[in-house]
């Protein structure tokens, strides 16, 4: 069953002075994945950029850079797409998890390099002892990887309280663990973090969930913004998504962007201003609705 | 001498390290020469291949050659990188280097591989002229083979290696502001092969092109010889850095700006590859490697892990994320082994081990004896159109203890007996003619503003010298002098133009200490004072060297030790040698002027230097003046000779006048005559003439117009000189400030950025 969605992202920035120039790089449009086909989609800023180019980067993402080279005070940028979904399947059987690393090791194809890249340690979601032993009881041996998998995702969930505002970008994974509480994006981090401290592939996803339920559905978590949850790759099936922040593996009502190792790999917006140094205040608002 | 080849690139006070030279060469006949001139060309196209393969289709990896927790927890590992269109495009691994150590069997291995910023190819260079000086004949009769035509190559390659379309690249070489020894090799490059090295902040990317900062608008560059590490090149997308390009991989990526080496090539340097390399070479050029890295284990296997654990003295440990520095574990407290093991236990994909070679050693001089050194061999190679060219020679280090400590000496690598073979096998290729960026009509912000400040605390710098040697000396033939009561407006002088202020130097002793105390004041280091002039005199030459002749670096870099000299003459209180080592600070400086003169490009360039000693010694002529010539003189004879002295106007005011010191004469030589090189008017024309000749710019009218201005106050004005010089002195202080605000502010803005 497909289903058609309709994003549009608004972001906008005061800085509260004028600044000279910036460079942006963005990653607000979507990418065609195996359940997911991109029909329309457009990034716009004001000021218009004076410099613009659009291409695919390590990870396949579509990544947009842009420079304004014009005295500005605000930056507005609004994403907007159309894309097609299907429900996502499960794998119907799966390896034992501690079976995993070499499975990976050996397998050749461009996803399995992927996975070894997501299995490394990066900035927000290092691997340490601490989150391995958080992750030990839902992978006891030879316990298939999907199951442990989303089992460990279901006690993320039951173990975290969404709570907006609680952390920023930079909390790390062991701090959200400790005061059991975050954001989609430090589940997320928490999750990819354990698996890696176990030696598993682990990736960070962004994008968004539908914001208003239909009949008869509960309206989901994370919606008035950008969302995101993790990944984790099965040796001879492929990466399986899931989203702790609303307990759902595979996630349903979801549209992605982009990938990477953690949120920097994959910020919606990141950049380098000129000028005198500002103080940026930003909203976002984000719209996705059933077409 | 190496120091003062070496400091003639870098003037700075600051001590520099001490790389020495040894007299006795390294000599490697051409016969084994040929050995490492083969392998090192073969690395060369082989780490290129590495870098290619593991950004893009990581055969390696996946053939199982190069493990992926090797590569991806590699802490040179840039995932911006991946794909990227510029090794797609065919970027290269211009430069390598490469540490050879000769083991104990006579084979010659790679301890270490240099692929980021492939150094040493200066020193080469440096070393090979000072050797050349000083056994003219050994260099020759040896036929030791010559550096030069692989330096015409090096350039050449600038060439080869422009972006597509581009005829004539404009090459900039972008130097690390702070690391003096990439410094002096970037500067003595750069020198040599004519290109200009400019800083990051000299640089911007602007509509996806790099772009220089030059007086005339932006300067597009298309080549940019990067002797910065890269991933201190981009903040935006290389990771954080406090200096950087912003946006500069995104101009590789547009195919704008071709960087060399290429972002990607630091991802093959160290030895981390080195268990691999040999498979490396079968599987990207199907040959087997020809010059072979001195033993290296991964710990990832797990034989290799039990050899090295078993043998843990005989290896230096190198850790790829970067989070542990290289050491000899062996050496370290026992619960450290221990922790150590433990962590290589449990994470032994992050580790590297290489086998600690028994290095041949060669008599060096250390210490005042010959001793047997342990020697590394740093080979250069560069990629250019028609191959791989290895320099036939190069430095060798010198260290009593293992390689890999830096410091040591250095010695010169002659390649010798290869007559009719290494010089001829190799023909100059044809250079190129690249023009660079027309300094007749342009000029980098940055330098055209150091050159500014150059001129400014040149001049401030003569002057304080000058008075003060002035004063000395008639303390020495006037022993009345301290009881004199001209002494007070000359003293007042004295202040005004070394950056004291009045009265902060009344002492309570008697006025032949004051006369000393301030002095020393005006030659000490408060702001305005000579030491301090000479400080920045000193840092903006650096900023500006690239514009300054070789005799004037050598005069600045005289200059920089007299100021050390003085400043120990000043604490012994001996006024002979104070006065000895002011005659020979101000000979420098003058030379300096006169090198201004006489070896300097009429361009922007010099009118920037003059433009700010004019008005500098206009401001400073007008606070002396002030305080000398407005005021009743007590005895006019000894008053207005000692400040016609300080203006270096005494015996030109004799010859012309033949009379007494006469106040209307004195100010007229002193502040209205034009053809008076010392004169307040003759300032104010030499700065309309050097304006006139700046790019046309819309406030260039204006401030001629300002200068008009200050200059009809001192013709055309019948007030009471005090009256002139006090509506000139703001003016003046006025026209300084907008002149740096408009010509210098584009140099500021880079400064400040706020990443989001």
């Amino acid at each position: 069953m497909t289903t058609r969605y309709r994003v549009i992202h608004r972001t906008e920035y005061a800085y509260g002075a004028s600044i000279n120039s910036e460079q942006t790089i963005a990653h607000l449009l979507p990418r065609d994945t195996y359940v997911q086909t991109v029909i329309h989609s457009e990034v716009m800023c004001v000021p218009a950029p004076t410099f613009r180019r659009d291409y695919l980067d390590a990870f396949g993402n579509r990544t947009t850079y842009w420079s304004i080279e014009e005295p500005h005070d605000g930056l507005v940028v609004t994403a907007m797409c159309l894309v097609d979904t299907e429900v996502s399947v499960i794998p119907p059987e799966s390896p034992a998890w501690d079976d995993v690393a070499w499975l990976m090791a050996d397998e050749h194809s461009t996803d399995a390099l992927m996975a070894m890249l997501c299995a490394q340690h990066s900035g927000l979601a290092p691997a340490s002892e601490v989150l391995a032993s958080y992750a030990r009881p839902s992978f006891p041996p030879r316990r298939p990887v999907y199951d442990a998998v989303v089992e460990f995702c279901h006690r993320l969930h039951e173990d975290l309280t969404f709570v907006p505002g609680s952390t920023d970008v930079t909390t790390p994974a062991e701090e959200v663990l400790r005061r059991r509480e975050g954001v989609c994006q430090d589940f997320a981090h928490l999750a990819i973090g354990s698996l890696r401290s176990l030696g598993l592939p682990a990736r960070y996803v962004s994008g968004y969930v539908e914001t208003e339920a239909p009949e008869g559905m509960t309206k989901m978590v994370g919606s008035d913004a950008s969302h995101a949850w993790f990944a984790t790759f099965i040796p001879g099936w492929g990466w399986l998504d899931l989203d702790p922040t609303n307990d759902q593996a595979p996630p349903e009502r979801h549209v992605t962007l982009a990938w990477g190792r953690d949120y920097t790999d994959v910020a919606p917006l990141r950049g380098v201003l000129f000028g005198p140094t500002v103080e940026q205040r930003l909203s976002v608002s984000v719209d996705v609705a059933r077409v | 001498m190496v120091m003062a080849e070496r400091s003639a690139h870098v003037t700075d006070s600051e001590p520099v390290r001490p790389e020495e030279l040894d007299p006795i060469p390294y000599v490697v006949s051409a016969e084994t020469w040929r050995v490492i001139d083969q392998g090192m060309t073969q690395r060369s196209v082989l780490l290129n291949a590495i870098v290619a393969d593991l950004y893009g289709e990581r055969r390696l990896v996946r053939e199982g050659i190069v493990p992926a927790s090797l590569l991806f927890g590699n802490i040179a590992y840039q995932a911006a990188l991946t794909d990227g269109a510029q090794w797609l495009g065919g970027g290269h691994i211009t430069m390598t280097a490469a540490d050879v150590v000769r083991t104990a069997d006579g084979e010659f291995r790679v301890a270490r591989d240099v692929t980021d910023v492939a150094t040493g190819s200066g020193y080469a260079a440096l070393y090979r002229s000072v050797m050349a000086r000083v056994f003219p004949t050994a260099t020759r009769d040896l036929s030791v083979c010559s550096l030069d035509p692989w330096f015409a190559s090096l350039h050449s390659s600038f060439a080869h290696h422009a972006p597509v379309g581009v005829q004539s690249p404009r090459t900039v070489v972008l130097g690390p502001d702070d690391d003096d020894d990439v410094t002096v090799e970037a500067s003595y490059l750069a020198t040599a092969l004519g290109f200009h090295v400019a800083d990051a902040s000299d640089l911007v990317v602007r509509r996806g092109r790099v772009w220089l900062r030059a007086l005339g608008g932006l300067e597009p560059v298309d080549v940019l010889w990067r002797r910065m590490p890269e991933r201190l090149c981009d903040s935006l997308e290389l990771g954080p850095s406090p200096s950087g390009i912003p946006g500069l991989l995104q101009a590789v990526c547009s195919g704008s700006v071709v960087v060399s080496n290429a972002f990607g090539s630091g991802l093959v340097e160290g030895q981390w590859l080195h268990p691999f390399l040999e498979g490396a070479c079968d599987l990207l050029l199907g040959e087997s490697l020809q010059l072979l890295s001195l033993p290296a284990h991964w710990l990832g296997h797990p034989d290799h892990r039990n050899t090295v654990l078993s043998d843990l003295q005989r290896f230096e440990i190198f850790d790829v994320t970067g989070i542990r520095a290289p050491q000899i574990v062996a050496a370290l407290p026992e619960p450290e082994i221990e922790a150590w093991i433990r962590l290589a236990q449990k994470e032994p994909h992050r580790f590297v081990a290489q086998r600690r070679p028994e290095c041949g050693t060669t008599p060096t001089v250390f210490g005042g004896v010959l001793r047997p050194l342990a020697s590394t061999l740093r080979i250069q190679a560069v990629r250019t159109d028609i191959g791989v060219s290895v320099l036939p020679g190069g430095v060798s280090h010198q260290t009593p203890a293992a390689p890999g400590g830096a410091t040591g000496l250095g010695k010169d690598v002659w390649i010798v007996g290869g007559i009719g073979s290494n010089r001829s096998a190799r023909p100059l290729s044809s250079v190129a003619v690249l023009p660079q960026i027309d300094l007749r009509s342009s000029l980098p912000t940055r330098s055209a503003e150091s050159l500014w400040w150059l001129g400014r605390n040149a001049e401030r710098a003569e002057m304080t010298t000058r008075f003060a040697r002035v004063l000395l000396a008639r303390n020495d033939v006037d022993p009345d002098l301290a009881c004199s009561s001209w002494l007070e407006p000359v003293l007042a002088g004295l202040r005004s133009v070394s950056g004291g202020a009045g009265g902060d130097a009344v002492l309570d002793g008697g006025r032949s200490e004051q006369l000393s105390h301030e002095v020393a004041l005006a030659l000490g280091s408060r702001p305005g004072a000579r030491a301090d002039s000479l400080h920045y005199l000193l840092w903006s030459a650096r900023a500006a060297r690239g514009f300054l002749s070789a005799t004037t670096l050598k005069v600045l870099n005289d200059l920089a030790r007299e100021r050390a000299t003085l400043e120990l003459d000043l604490g012994k209180q001996d006024g002979f040698l104070v006065s000895e080592s002011l005659d020979r600070t101000l000979v420098e400086l003058t030379a300096l002027s006169g090198l201004g003169i006489d070896s300097m490009v009429r361009g922007p360039a010099w009118s920037f230097l003059n433009i700010g000693r004019a008005l500098e010694r206009a401001l400073q002529s007008i606070n002396l003046f002030d305080e000398t010539l407005t005021v009743e003189p007590g005895e006019a004879e000894p008053l207005y000779g000692t400040v016609l002295a300080a203006a270096e106007s005494l015996v030109a005011y004799r010859r012309r006048y033949r009379s007494d010191l006469r106040i209307d004469s004195v100010v007229d030589m002193l502040v209205r005559d034009v053809t008076n090189p010392r004169s307040v008017v003759f300032q104010l024309d030499r700065i309309a003439q050097c304006l006139a000749s700046l790019p046309e710019n819309s406030h260039r009218v204006g401030l001629a117009a300002r200068v008009a201005e200050i200059r009809a106050l001192f013709t055309s004005s019948d007030e009471h000189l005090s009256v002139t010089f006090s509506a000139a002195r703001p003016a003046l202080v006025q026209l300084i400030g907008d002149f740096a605000g408009m010509w210098f502010t584009q140099s500021f803005t880079q400064e400040l950025s706020t990443t989001r």
